[in-house]
């Protein structure tokens, strides 16, 4: 297993954009590098990813790192029994671990698994094949959205939005598993434990409660896929430091990139962010066609808050009921006595 | 006890075929359930990730609790409208919504996968005000308990007449304060039945744009109410037959506010559809878009009969008309929150599995079981003898 996987390293490295991307990214990161000493919060703001899609060469090598620091080095996976076909996705060296949604999968690769749902994959790269221009990879995990679905449908407060850095965090300890998060993310991400006796939600909380903790000890804070990803391809730090660094990556090649940078305005914003190809628009790599700028949540609330304000509107109408019924039964009364 | 003799308990032995075969399915059910206690969801259901929600959530409780609407419209009906005639339609209106809802709320805890957490509905601090799921569920639970005291006259007067004396008593001072929980027996259904509609407006996209729509929860509401209309009909006429018993006249007048009801929902549904504009959605060949028009003629039609047609005075007529009602409200209900819904390419469409049908199908056993076994034992159905009195 580990043969192939320096074999992509190498790859990777004679690909030979690593000087250039590593550079930028770590301009980036002095933004993020917190200087307190608790420190597992950068506190400048929200952070996320930037994936630049044309730095992707489809290693997943990110893949491989988020499935161990996340599923099996994970405190609660530990204890468990993982049945070995389970565990062995990554011990069969002839598996790539590619995929795309069943009917756009690249049919000329047969030991494709997928693992696109699959709750062991917090991160997946997804391989999207197209008639004229070949093949795209795309790397999907939770966006980490400004306003996110899950956030406002979980009725246990569950799903936070965390103020400090923006990561979307998950707890177990009061999730009820109503899976109402599943049906409010616009990007299908939350994914559920379905063999469990005891399940459990599982989506991609940037690393925070298992690679942040390097941050007290100094280091940037950092995610498992971004801290190894031979490409550079994905970086992490600061939302607005991204957003510029990708301005300025579409500045310099214009003619690279589609010219939208994914995730500045979809849903309302999200704080990891795509630069993609040029000519390769997100629905083709599986993003939603029908989403735009405009946020779910919000109007959902919106809807729930014009008829609750203040719960005037319920204690109105039980006034009124109240009012009406206990003179309708005082009649009733009445006339039944003078029958 | 001003209605003494306007309800009876049914005279019938309790184990009956009926009776036991339904108890079978019951068992059978909790086999399963069992069995899904053990291994997990996945194992007895077809859910995904892509569609988490399947007929336990779309029918049980989405379709459930608009069958379990009865109470709630002879509340309005005879409280709030001053409408006292149709008092003796109300007790079995109110054990059959009592089931319903309790029956959504076990449904609920085996749909959950967390279930010991849901204590968190009760600790103020885990209470999330933007979940539309946070007031549903509050609401519906207290609803359940609302029937519940709504429903404990029938006990005590049942008991008073086997010699309890406490039970009168307890009675009396019951009905004193009943009026108020009445009151909120019908403003929580309104808040709940109305949310349930508002709870997809966040899934965007993945609803279909002919349900999608900010109107949902007018729409749910009003849907709630023409269901809740049709389960009385419903009902009543199939406990006249099934229990022989005279055809209680007053559902016939009671019918009558169903067709301004019914057109003002498909008026509705129509606004909602310009909004939105998915009007072009509405004419292109497809499964759902049948379905879309069979969820309106499903109303409009029993609203033509009972308002111009003569079989409108039969049982039959009224039998037949809740019957399509009942079948359209809920098929609507189904498509928001199961047909209509489509999470994008990627997911094996839903279709429940065999043990999901059946675990739904056992809950449903267990309401016919509680229903028929209850007005034997005490004073639920409409007295015969004190018929002619109204
Ligand atoms: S992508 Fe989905 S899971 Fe992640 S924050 Fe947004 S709504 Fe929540
Ligand atoms: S499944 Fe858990 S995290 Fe998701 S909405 Fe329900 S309670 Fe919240």
């Amino acid at each position: 297993m580990n043969k192939t996987r320096r074999e992509i390293l190498k790859l990777a490295g004679v690909a030979g954009v690593a000087g250039l991307t590593g550079g930028t990214a770590s301009a980036v990161h002095a933004q993020v590098a917190p200087e307190t000493t608790k420190a597992t919060i950068p506190t400048n703001g929200a952070v996320g990813m930037l994936y630049d899609a044309s730095l992707c060469v489809g290693c997943q090598v990110c893949v491989r790192s988020c499935y161990e620091t996340n599923f099996l080095n994970r405190s609660y996976y530990v204890d468990q029994v993982i049945p070995p076909e389970e565990q062995s996705i990554f011990l069969k060296e002839d598996l790539k671990p590619i995929i795309a949604p069943k009917d756009q999968q690249d049919p000329s690769d047969p030991k494709i698994y997928s693992y696109a749902n699959d709750y062991r994959f917090r991160n997946v790269i997804q391989k999207y094949v197209d008639e004229e221009n070949g093949f795209h990879f795309v790397k999907r995990q939770c966006m980490h959205c400004n306003h996110p679905g899950c956030v406002s449908a979980c009725p246990v407060k569950a799903m936070t939005k965390n103020e400090a850095d923006g990561v979307v965090e998950y707890n177990q300890e009061v999730c009820i598993g109503c899976r109402y998060c599943q049906i409010a993310c616009p990007f299908n991400i939350p994914k559920f434990e379905w063999h469990r006796a005891v399940p459990k939600i599982v989506k991609c909380e940037l690393c925070k409660d298992t690679l942040w903790n390097d941050a007290a000890s100094g280091k940037t804070p950092q995610t498992a896929c971004t801290r190894d990803c031979p490409q550079k391809a994905v970086i992490f730090g600061n939302r607005d430091a991204l957003m510029a660094e990708a301005k300025k990556r579409l500045a310099e090649n214009p003619e690279k990139y589609n010219p939208t940078i994914y995730g500045e305005e979809v849903y309302g914003g999200t704080g990891v962010i795509y630069l993609l190809d040029a000519g390769v628009e997100p629905e083709n790599l599986g993003f939603p066609a029908e989403l735009g700028a405009e946020n779910y949540a919000q109007k959902s609330e919106k809807v729930q808050h014009t008829i609750y304000k203040f719960g005037i509107a319920p204690l109105a109408l039980y006034g009124t009921l109240a009012y009406l019924g206990s003179k309708n039964a005082k009649k009733h009364k009445k006339e039944g006595d003078d029958e | 006890m001003s209605n003494t003799n306007e309800s009876a308990v049914l005279k019938a032995p309790i184990l009956t075929k009926t009776f036991l075969i339904t108890l079978i399915v019951v068992l059978i059910g909790v086999a399963l359930i069992g069995y899904r206690y053990v291994s997990g969801i996945g194992v007895v259901s077809n859910l995904s990730d892509g569609y988490p929600w399947g007929i336990w959530l779309g029918y049980d409780v989405a379709v459930g609790t608009a069958f379990a609407c009865g109470g709630y419209i002879l509340a309005i009906t005879v409280y709030i409208m001053n409408n006292f005639k149709y008092h003796p339609l109300i007790r079995s209106a109110v054990l059959a919504s009592m089931f319903g809802y309790a029956l959504a709320g076990l449904s609920v805890m085996v749909d959950i996968g967390r279930y010991w957490n849901s204590y968190n509905f009760f600790v103020p601090g885990r209470w999330q005000p933007n979940s539309v799921m946070f007031e549903v569920a509050l609401c519906v639970m207290a609803y359940t308990v609302i029937l519940i005291i709504e429903f404990l006259p029938a006990v005590f007067e049942g008991l008073a007449d086997k010699g309890h004396a406490w039970a009168k008593s307890a009675y009396k001072s019951l009905d004193k304060v009943l009026i108020f929980i009445i009151a909120l027996g019908v403003l929580l259904p309104t808040m709940h039945q109305s949310s349930l509609g508002s709870m997809l407006i966040i899934s965007g996209y993945k609803l279909h744009p002919l349900w999608q729509t900010m109107f949902l929860p007018m729409l749910f509401l009003g849907n709630a109410i023409l269901m809740g209309f049709a389960i009385v009909g419903f009902e009543v006429t199939l406990a006249t037959v099934g229990f022989k018993r005279p055809f209680e006249k007053e559902l016939v007048s009671l019918s009558k506010v169903i067709p301004f009801i019914a057109v003002g929902w498909v008026v509705i549904r129509f606004i909602s559809i310009t909004t939105s504009g998915a009007w072009g959605e509405a004419f292109t060949p497809s499964w759902l878009t049948l379905v879309f028009w069979l969820e309106i003629i499903l109303v409009l039609i029993p609203a033509f009969i009972i308002q111009f047609s003569s079989w409108s005075g039969s049982m039959r007529g009224i039998f037949v008309s809740c019957f399509m009602l009942m079948f359209g409200g809920g098929m609507y209900r189904l498509s928001v929150y199961i047909t209509a819904f489509d999470p994008g390419s990627g997911y094996n469409t839903y279709f429940p599995s065999v043990s999901e049908l059946f675990i739904t199908l056992s809950m449903i056993a267990i309401e016919i079981l509680g229903y028929i076994t209850l007005v034997k034992i005490f004073p639920v159905l409409a007295n015969p003898a004190a018929h002619k009195k109204h």
